[in-house]
Formats: C-alpha cells, sequence, structure tokens
C-alpha cells in the first residue's frame, strides 16, 4: 500500500506540490512556535543588579512570549488542517474516477481510505521534516517580532529547540491525517458507476441534511453568541462566536445565491466578452457548490482579519474609555521605582528569596497639615494585570471616587487604611474600587510596601498615592525623585496617550502578526485550491479550445469566473462582518457612545484587493499555461503523446 | 458453478418513473461468450452495468460466480471484483496514475500477493505488446490501453469478463486483436458477456440476447453478420 501511495503522489505530483508547500509553510511556523514556546516556559535571566520590577516584567514578557507563541501554535495547526482538508477534498474530487477504477478492480473502500491516509502521512511527513529543520532560521526574526510586539524582550533567551521540532513534525502530520481524514467523506459516496460513467449532477440548491445540519450549527452559535454578556462571555467571545455562527450560516446558504450572482455578472460582461461570459457563467452557475467552496478561503480571510480589525479597533476605543473614567489622577509613576533595599538584596543573596521593603514618598502639599478627611482609593491588583487595557473595573465603583483625593492602594472595596505622613499627620483611607492594572497611578502620596517570594514566584506589591491637586508636574517630580532617582513622572493626560498608543502599538503588531500569518496561510489555500480546480478542467479546456476558443477568450473566461467567485466570497463576508459588528454594537451598548464597533471598510477593501489580484495572476498565468499543455498532451482525445512532426 | 446467472432483473434509474429494464433472466456457462444488442437507448449497457454489480438492480437471483451479489457484504464484494471478476469497457479502464505493469498488477497488490514481472511481460506478450511496462496509459494508444485491460484480465484469472463495446474505439486491427484475445479467454473456460453493436463483433460469440426496451425479447446462437444485421434492422423497423 506504500508504494502504491508513493506512486499516486509521484504522479498527481502537481496537486501534491501546493500541499505539500502548505505543510511545510505549517512546520515552519509550528516548529519555531513551539521551539520559542519551550525556551520560554522556564526564562534564564540573572536577577543580580536587577529591580525587582525588572525581573517581574522579564517573566511577565516571558509569560507574554509563552502565551503568544502557543496561540500561535493552535492556529497553526488550527489553519493547517483546515487548509489540508479543504485540498484534500479537491484533490479527492478530482481522483473520484480514478478511485472508482480501483473500487472496480477490487479494492475496498477501507484500502481507499487507506491509500489515502498513506498519501497524507507520507507527503506530511516529508514536508514537516523540511519545514521543521528549517524553523530554527526563522526563530529569529520571529523573537524579533515578539519583541517588536511588546509580547518578548531581547534579554530573554530564544534558542531552537529539538524536542520541539520533533513534537511540531508528530503535530503537523497528525493534523494532516485529521485534515484527511476529514476530506475521506468525499470518496464514502464514491460508487461504482463513477468509474464508467460521470456521476449524475446533482441540483446543489436542494437542501442535504449536511447543509441543514451546517445551518442549525451556525444558528445556535448564533443563539449562544446573542445570551448576555457576563463574566463567562465578554464581548470578544461573543463577537467571535457571532462571526463563526454567521459565517457558517451563510456559507452553508451560498449556494443557493451564487446562481443569481452569476447571472448578474455573466450578463453584464456578456456585451464585452460574450464567449468567455458565458462558459464563466456556466462553470459558476451549474456547479454553485463548487463556486462557493471555491470563495470558502476568501470569506474565511476576510471575516477573520474583519473581526481582528474590529477587536482592535474597538479595544482602542474600551481603552481610551476607561481610562478617561480615572477622573483627576494628576500624575503617573511608572513601577519601574520599587528597588532592592538592602535587606532585600541580602536575602536574596542568601536564596531566601524573600524581600520585603517599605518606603513613603509626599508630595508638597502633604506636607501642608490638613483636617482629617476621607481619601477614595483605588486598589490595584498587580498579580491580575491586563496587557493592553489599562484599567479594567474588579469591584466597586469609579464613579465613588470623590474628585481630586484619588489614590491607589491594594485591597478589598471597604477596606480602611491610616497613613501617616513624615510630620506624624495621619489620614484615613478608604477602598471604595479595585481595578486590574499594570500602572501604577500616582498622586501626592506615594506608598510604596512590596513583599516578593521570587521561590513562589509571589509578587505582592502595595503601592498608595493620591491625586496631586494643584501642585506642577516639576515639583511632584522633584520630589519623587528625592526617593526615586530613576522613576519616570508623567501628567495624566500625557501617561493616558502614551500607555494608550504603547498598547494599541503592542495590540497592532500582535493583530497584524496574526492577520499577516493568517493572510498568507489563506492566500497559499486560495491559490493552491483555485490552482487545483483549474487544473481539473484541462479537458474542459481542451475541449473549448479544440472548439475554436482562443487562448486569450480562456484567459478571459477564467478571469470573469474568478471575478464571481471574488463577488460572492466579499458579499457573503460582508454579510456575516455586518452581523458580527451588529452583535458588537449591542454587547458594547452600556458603554455609551465612547466605545463603538468599527466597520473596517478599509482592510476589507484591501484584503479583497489582495485576494482578486492574487486569483487573477493564478487565472490568468494557469489559462494561458493550461492552453498550450492539454493541447501538446491531447487530453480530450486521450491518445498518446504526439510524436514529433505528428500534425495536430 | 454458473458464472453468471441473472433470475427477474429489474431497473430504474433515479427520477426516472419508467423502468429501463424488466424481467431480464440470463445465465452464461463456463467459457460462454455471449453478446448482448439491440438498438440505442434499449438498454443493452444497463443489463451490462446490473449484471456486473455496477449499478444496484432488483433480482430474484444476481448471482456472479456462485456468489449472490444482493446479499453479499461489502468485502465479500470487493474480493469478487479482485480475484472472480474482469471489467474491459469502451472508457478504459486504467489507472491513469499508475504504470502498465502496475495496473496489470493492481489486483495482487490489493491482495497483498506479489506477482513478478517476468508474468506481467508474459501477460503483455499474450496480448501482443512488448516493453510497455513503464509507461503511463496516457503514453499508450487506446488498442495498447485495451489490450493492457485484457492483460490485466488475463493474469488475474476471472470467471467472467464484463466487456461493454470492446471495440468500440479500435481501429479494425486493433478491434481483431482485441477479438483474438476473448476467444483465447473462452479457450480458458472463462466466461464473456459483451455489448456491441457491431454485428461483426457479435458473430464472434457463442450466443447473441437481443433487448428491446429493456426486455430480452429472443437470443440467437451461431448466427453470421449478414443475419445479425438483417435481425437488428428488422427491430428497428419494429420499434
Amino acid at each position: 500500500m506504500l508504494y502504491l501511495s508513493w506512486s499516486m503522489i509521484f504522479r498527481h505530483k502537481t496537486q501534491y506540490f501546493g500541499l505539500a508547500m502548505t505543510i511545510t509553510l505549517g512546520a515552519l511556523l509550528l516548529g519555531s512556535s513551539l521551539s520559542l514556546h519551550n525556551s520560554t516556559q522556564h526564562p534564564v535571566f540573572t536577577t543580580e543588579d536587577r529591580r525587582v520590577s525588572e525581573i517581574e516584567t522579564l517573566r511577565q514578557l516571558a509569560e507574554s512570549s509563552a502565551w503568544f507563541t502557543n496561540l500561535m501554535a493552535w492556529l497553526t495547526i488550527l489553519i493547517t488542517t483546515w487548509i489540508v482538508a479543504q485540498t484534500m477534498s479537491f484533490i479527492l474530487a478530482q481522483r473520484r474516477k480514478e478511485l472508482a477504477q480501483l473500487l472496480l478492480v477490487g479494492a475496498s473502500k477501507a484500502q481507499l481510505y487507506l491509500l489515502v491516509i498513506c498519501e497524507s502521512v507520507i507527503i506530511s511527513f516529508l514536508a514537516a521534516c523540511v519545514g521543521a529543520l528549517a524553523s530554527p532560521v526563522l526563530i529569529k526574526p520571529y523573537s524579533k517580532l515578539l519583541v517588536l510586539s511588546n509580547n518578548g524582550s531581547p534579554e530573554l533567551s530564544y534558542h531552537p529547540d529539538f524536542t520541539a521540532l520533533v513534537i511540531s513534525v508528530g503535530l503537523i502530520v497528525l493534523s494532516t491525517v485529521i485534515g484527511a481524514l476529514l476530506a475521506i467523506r468525499k470518496i464514502a459516496s464514491l460508487s461504482l458507476i463513477e468509474a464508467v460513467r460521470s456521476p449524475s449532477v446533482v441540483d446543489s440548491r436542494k437542501f442535504s441534511g449536511k447543509r441543514i445540519f451546517m445551518v442549525i450549527i451556525g444558528f445556535l452559535a448564533l443563539g449562544v453568541a446573542f445570551l448576555p454578556t457576563g463574566n463567562l462571555m465578554g464581548y470578544q467571545l461573543s463577537t467571535l462566536l457571532t462571526g463563526t455562527g454567521a459565517t457558517i450560516v451563510i456559507v452553508s446558504l451560498s449556494p443557493l445565491l451564487v446562481p443569481s450572482i452569476s447571472h448578474g455578472i455573466g450578463r453584464l460582461l456578456s456585451p464585452i466578452a460574450p464567449g468567455p461570459a458565458q462558459v464563466a457563467q456556466e462553470y459558476t452557475r451549474l456547479s454553485p457548490l463548487r463556486t462557493a467552496s471555491l470563495a470558502t478561503p476568501l470569506i474565511l480571510l476576510l471575516c477573520l482579519v474583519s473581526v481582528f480589525a474590529m477587536l482592535a479597533q474597538t479595544g482602542r476605543s474600551e481603552t481610551y474609555a476607561q481610562s478617561t473614567q480615572l477622573k483627576n489622577t494628576d500624575y503617573f509613576v511608572s513601577a519601574d521605582d520599587i528597588k532592592f533595599h538592602p535587606q532585600e538584596q541580602q536575602d536574596l543573596e542568601k536564596n531566601q528569596n524573600i524581600a520585603q521593603s517599605t518606603s513613603l514618598v509626599t508630595a508638597p502639599d502633604w506636607l501642608t497639615p490638613e483636617s482629617n478627611r476621607a481619601i477614595s482609593i483605588v486598589a490595584i491588583n498587580p498579580q491580575n494585570i491586563k496587557d493592553f487595557i489599562p484599567v479594567s473595573v474588579r469591584e466597586g465603583d469609579l464613579s465613588a471616587v470623590e474628585g481630586d483625593r484619588v489614590a491607589s492602594f491594594s485591597g478589598r472595596v471597604g477596606d480602611q487604611h491610616i497613613v501617616q505622613s513624615p510630620g506624624g499627620h495621619q489620614e484615613v483611607i478608604q477602598v471604595v474600587a479595585v481595578v486590574d492594572s499594570n500602572f501604577f497611578i500616582h498622586g501626592d502620596y506615594i506608598v510604596d510596601k512590596s513583599t516578593f517570594d521570587l521561590s513562589n514566584n509571589i509578587v505582592d506589591t502595595q503601592l498608595l498615592a493620591q491625586g496631586s491637586d494643584g501642585v506642577d508636574l516639576q515639583s511632584f517630580t522633584a520630589t519623587v525623585h528625592q526617593v526615586l532617582p530613576d522613576a519616570t513622572v508623567s501628567s495624566g493626560a500625557e501617561w493616558v496617550t502614551q500607555k494608550v498608543n504603547q498598547g494599541m502599538k503592542s495590540l497592532m503588531f500582535a493583530i497584524i502578526l496574526l492577520a499577516g500569518g493568517a493572510t498568507v496561510l489563506a492566500l497559499f489555500n486560495l491559490i493552491q485550491t483555485y490552482l487545483t480546480a483549474l487544473i481539473g478542467r484541462r479537458k474542459d479546456i481542451d475541449i473549448l479550445h479544440r472548439v475554436g476558443m482562443t487562448r486569450s477568450q480562456i484567459m478571459e473566461a477564467n478571469a470573469i469566473e474568478v471575478l464571481m467567485v471574488l463577488l460572492v466570497g466579499s458579499l457573503l463576508s460582508a454579510g456575516a462582518i455586518y452581523i458580527t459588528s451588529a452583535r458588537m454594537q449591542v454587547s458594547l451598548a452600556d458603554m455609551g457612545s465612547v466605545v463603538r464597533p468599527v466597520l473596517p471598510v478599509t482592510i476589507f477593501a484591501i484584503m479583497a484587493g489582495i485576494c482578486l489580484l492574487t486569483m487573477l495572476v493564478v487565472a490568468l498565468v494557469e489559462g494561458y499555461w493550461l492552453s498550450i499543455r492539454t493541447t501538446y498532451r491531447g487530453l480530450f482525445l486521450n491518445s498518446h503523446r504526439p510524436q514529433k512532426g505528428t500534425a495536430r | 458453478m454458473q458464472p453468471l446467472d441473472i433470475k427477474n432483473l429489474s431497473f430504474t434509474y433515479p427520477n426516472n418513473d419508467k423502468d429501463t429494464l424488466t424481467d431480464i433472466n440470463l445465465s452464461i456457462a463456463p467459457g460462454e461468450w455471449v453478446a448482448i444488442m439491440g438498438p440505442s437507448g434499449s438498454g443493452k449497457s444497463t443489463i451490462l452495468l446490473c449484471a456486473s454489480g455496477l449499478l444496484p438492480a432488483t433480482a430474484d437471483t444476481l448471482a456472479i460466480n456462485g456468489l449472490d451479489i444482493l446479499h453479499a457484504t461489502k468485502k465479500q464484494l470487493a474480493l469478487l471484483r479482485r480475484r472472480k471478476l474482469g471489467y474491459i469497457f469502451q472508457e478504459l479502464n486504467l489507472v491513469p496514475a499508475l504504470t502498465v505493469a502496475q495496473n496489470i498488477a493492481i489486483s495482487f497488490t490489493l491482495d497483498k500477493t506479489k506477482v513478478t514481472p517476468s508474468n506481467i511481460s508474459q501477460a503483455l506478450h499474450q496480448v501482443g505488446l512488448e516493453n510497455v511496462e513503464n509507461k503511463l496509459p496516457h503514453e499508450l494508444s487506446g488498442g495498447q490501453q485495451q489490450r493492457v485491460a485484457i492483460a490485466r484480465t488475463l493474469i488475474s484469472d476471472p470467471a467472467i469478463v464484463f466487456a461493454d463495446e470492446p471495440t468500440g474505439a479500435l481501429d479494425t486491427d486493433n478491434g481483431e486483436q482485441v477479438l483474438q484475445l476473448f476467444e483465447k479467454l473462452t479457450a480458458q473456460q472463462k466466461s464473456i458477456l459483451m455489448v456491441t453493436h457491431d454485428p461483426n463483433v457479435a458473430a464472434r460469440a457463442n450466443r447473441i440476447v437481443w433487448v428491446v426496451d429493456g426486455q430480452i425479447i429472443s437470443t440467437l446462437e451461431g448466427g453470421n453478420p449478414t443475419q445479425i444485421a438483417q435481425q437488428l434492422a428488422n427491430i428497428g423497423e419494429a420499434k
């Protein structure tokens, strides 16, 4: 069976070459992702002469690298499986007759399945080995991208990992086999008669059980997505669910729409190019399922990139909205101000890994005696930081924050603390809200109390500050620098802008990486699918050629078909994106006018344009090449290769 | 054991109100060559496809080499096709991705048994082909491909061969070679059920079954091409 599989791969090398390239690309990405993931699992960096905040930052960056590479690995596996399933479906659909002939000469269906599985194992193993072996080359630029996207640090060690490479080969082979198993359903319905007769055309406008099932699944996803959002399901999850559900429903119903679209374009273009327009129209109209399948990678790509873009834009709006809720916070001091105390350093050197520090810094107006009054406290949970959203409310209500008396501390809502100034003045402070943030909000007072237990990976930082009303930034900075020379102090407005931009930069890099990866793979899939479909049409092209169609007319027909497929894909994805956007609008209604989902029209148009160009190039090049090759091989007559000098 | 035994076979194509075949009864003895003839659209090829198990028909009995194919398991049917049936169609049923040698040895490969290269060469020699083992089907002419299909049948030693217009796409010389090979097969006690519209080809068979409107109306044994052509013309006029 292995020998037979190898022969089959060799004979179908044109189709399998594209599949092998996809698998190699997948293994390259997976091998490098897993290598980076492994090297960030136990990050190696020295703690000597480092501030605790630096150590913590490096640890967080290592975690962020691990999270990102893990996500990339999963995405690669899922996308590879999908592309393999899609491509194998096309390849098997074209090999139906050949497989039916094997059935005719005595192969059982199980043997056919085994043949396909063997083919996928051989091709995936070879391609995955090439990809995995090449993946160390990708590690350096990949780690640079991680650093650029604030998901890594040049001080962390990123290196190839042999175990990760072996695992990546295994995972890619497994995902290819799963993809092949998903595609095998194409030959489950194979009948013997197909060996001698063409299968009867199935009216794909009729609702098959499978399509009804898919529509139900799509509506279920939409139903779940429209449940009230809460702790279990944020708007991000509900958006993704809506996008997925809408895409499934629309793709399942697409064969109903394809004939109308192809008819419309066909009529529109028939005065310019009657023959090619008719050929393209018939191809798309008579096989709406095939047209929809061709448009599927396009739909998924457009939906995926648009949803990413929507989430990014909305994340930005949300960030601004939440940041502006922290009214009356005058100054921000970055967390770099935490230093080892001598005692801490000694403890760490003794390898006890436990240290504690306490310091109190006051701004000038703190020195002015005031009557006792409660200070509103926003508690910070440094254990639970978020990466790009500066602040999100965990407990309490930020509207309870009183005027300019805002400070940050750690604790729970209702906790009271007494803070004493160097001059002996005391203030009672009360926690009114708890927020998650990785940024340290400061004002008049800075209380710094940190406990470090590095052996148990615990860092408990208690920070307190209060709004510095009426004190200029320069004075405040000078006071802070008396005890924290390296601290960065900025005004509230500057800080919000700076952090939001920094967060957005990081987010945009991550999104560009994700969307870029998805785009490369999806475009590859688009080329592969379309190319396989065109190659399968050699005989038809030969017939058209023989009945008088010129090469340029064949290319025109291909180009018109591309337009039809693009229009089908764009219209259907626009529908799915609109539904998704509407869902996001409902989710974010409570955020008022500040946060609005932005329909990514520009990104959508750019991506559609890239897809159009890619498909046009494939259509024209392959149309030109096939019209030469098919005539040369004389596939229409299924005859032998013409000898030199033989008239054709 | 009869290579083929059909009793009361009927068949209707999907989305077709009228029966394509009605009450077909046909038995073939070992070494017998039976030709099916009739006007276009009479159901000749459909009988062949149903009898060979390619189309799902209903019948009281439909047995090939003693196996009731209506109630056989999928595995039994696969083994039957692999070991006891030969198919030679106008469509040239060679797997395009496999070489001539691989095509000839395919039933052995599927059976996980081996066939020696000399056996393959011998089978090819019997059908008048030399040094084509490593060629792909598309590198051969139609007649050569047809002969490779016959070589595959010869090497797998089937009980019955189903042939649909086996000489339809061939020139006179190639067609004659194929018919001579069929005679060799019957000499080896292999039966043949063949569909043809050519009286000269049908005249080589032991028995001719006449089909009109999906029913067998008569049989003719030992007819010459002129008689057969006359009968075919009569049936056409009567219709």
